[in-house]
């Protein structure tokens, strides 16, 4: 009974907490101003990774990236940035609605990834691109 | 008193600090939304850390009376064999207050070069922020790490069990204190003896010359001693959290997701069995096939392509054998690794 008593007070702790922040405006998500500030800050934590191209979110707040080996990615994390370079064989189930692309990857820390391109032409682009099956049992949708 | 010494019933520093905590929390929040002080602050991020400090006294609770009770039990066991037994009193509290700190010193060392202790300790450098929050985003299964076995030499000093835990309660309070970039550099004297916010900001950088630095609980004379101390550089802006970050709030991925990568390393096809127990028990980073890399070599790297940088603080060890390409590299590791 004291243990549901203390999470329940807990939990309300960490709720006022949270809404005080976010009532602070504390909840804003990093925003990328163009596609340099991305591809910047991409190669700020991959120096050596050759960017091919690079396709901004139409929120700034994602961008993926085709590299001379392999794919990148970077989105926002609050208000830092988070990228990874992945290959074809790291996505787990890749699904687009209209011009938004949901990236579920194998990578247990940071298992979503999504982008709306605002145009479904990108959209499309990159769903061929990254469904180019290269191990066969990857279930595409969408 | 207990029944075994004349020792005092000490009280569980734990269960009286939340509340300061919390307050202190919020003060600062309050101090950074109104850039009195410097900080940030994000409302998921300090959410799922207030979160992990809740998950971790709860499974404390959860454990009170079986695993905890049962390490205790154990203690109390071998405290029988110390040949001196130290009464309380101020000066054997302080003899147990410092030797306890050299303990934690080695104790965080290890759980940062040692992947296995790192899969606990990593959840509480998650954290792309250094507040007071992040003071609380605390591993919920410490105990399966096993490192409560180097409390054994100074229970056979003769200290007793409760007077240990007492120590390493009032260590843990006291570190609450140092998570924060409100508080510029202290007076020399402190900055040279104690654990400082300072110092401990060095430790949660994911900058190269940052890594593996500043392993202090209280003392940084510790580090000093021992040659991992890095004095914070301002023209090196500590950058927090891991090296590779992870891209999640759930508090449940969060406190697992070093062990399922242990897992998933360590049972890929085709390894030989020194190769798996190394996935587990070497440097994070390390990896079979070259693909990760660990601190060492990402500092070797910096330094690679930084030649300047050679020798300065935190990369005193490594020697530029390549001319640097650029000048403007970041501060940063280079390639993906494990942590």
């Amino acid at each position: 009974m004291m243990l549901l008593l203390y999470l329940a007070g807990s939990a309300l702790a960490i709720g006022l907490i949270a809404l005080l922040m976010h009532r602070l405006g504390h909840s804003a998500e990093h925003q990328f101003a163009d596609e340099a500030a991305a591809r910047d800050a991409f190669l700020e934590e991959f120096p050596d990774a050759g960017v091919s191209r690079l396709d901004l979110g139409a929120n700034g707040r994602a961008a993926l990236l085709e590299l001379q080996d392999g794919y990148g990615l970077i989105r926002a994390m609050g208000r830092f940035s988070l990228a990874r370079q992945f290959a074809l064989a790291d996505i787990a189930r890749l699904s687009r609605r209209g011009a938004s692309l949901q990236l579920r990857l194998t990578d247990y820390a940071d298992p979503v990834f999504v982008i709306d391109f605002g145009d479904e032409t990108t959209a499309t682009r990159w769903q061929s691109l990254l469904s180019f099956d290269t191990i066969g049992t990857r279930e595409k949708t969408g | 008193m207990n029944n075994l010494t004349d020792m005092p019933d000490l009280p569980d520093i734990a269960s009286y600090a939340a509340p300061i905590y919390v307050a202190l929390i919020i003060a600062e929040i309050l101090f950074v939304h109104l850039r009195r002080v410097k900080g940030s602050y994000e409302t998921r991020d300090a959410s799922t850390s207030i979160a992990m400090g809740l998950g971790n006294v709860t499974s404390g609770i959860i454990f009170a009376t079986t695993v905890y009770a049962g390490i205790f039990a154990f203690f109390l066991w071998l405290y029988r064999f110390a040949p001196v037994k130290w009464e309380f009193g101020i000066l054997s509290m302080v003899a147990c207050f410092v030797l306890d700190d050299l303990r934690y010193y080695w104790v965080h060392r290890f759980s940062h070069t040692i992947r296995w202790g790192w899969a606990d300790h990593v959840i509480h450098h998650s954290s792309q922020h250094f507040n007071l929050s992040t003071a609380l985003r605390q591993p919920w299964f410490s105990f399966a790490k096993g490192y409560f076995v180097s409390v054994i030499p100074l229970v056979l000093l003769g200290f007793h069990p409760a007077m240990i835990a007492f120590a390493g309660s009032i260590n843990l309070f006291y570190q609450f204190f140092i998570h924060t970039e409100a508080v510029g550099k202290m007076p020399k004297w402190v900055e040279a003896v104690m654990n400082t916010p300072s110092h401990h900001r060095v430790h949660h950088g994911r900058n190269a010359r940052y890594l593996d630095s500043n392993y202090a609980g209280v003392f940084i004379v510790w580090d000093r001693l021992f040659g991992t101390f890095v004095e914070e550089d301002e023209t090196h802006p500590v950058r927090y959290g891991i090296v590779k970050n992870i891209g999640t709030y759930n508090p449940l991925r969060v406190a697992t997701h070093e062990y399922v990568g242990i897992w998933r390393d360590a049972t890929l096809p085709g390894l030989s069995l020194q190769q798996r127990l190394a996935y587990v028990f070497a440097p994070p980073g390390w990896s079979h096939d070259g693909s990760r890399k660990s601190s060492a070599e990402i500092k070797a790297d910096f330094v690679r392509r930084n030649p300047d940088e050679a020798g300065k603080p935190g990369l005193g060890g490594f020697i530029s054998t390549v001319p640097a390409a650029a000048s403007d590299i970041p501060d940063l590791p280079s390639e993906p690794a494990s942590r």
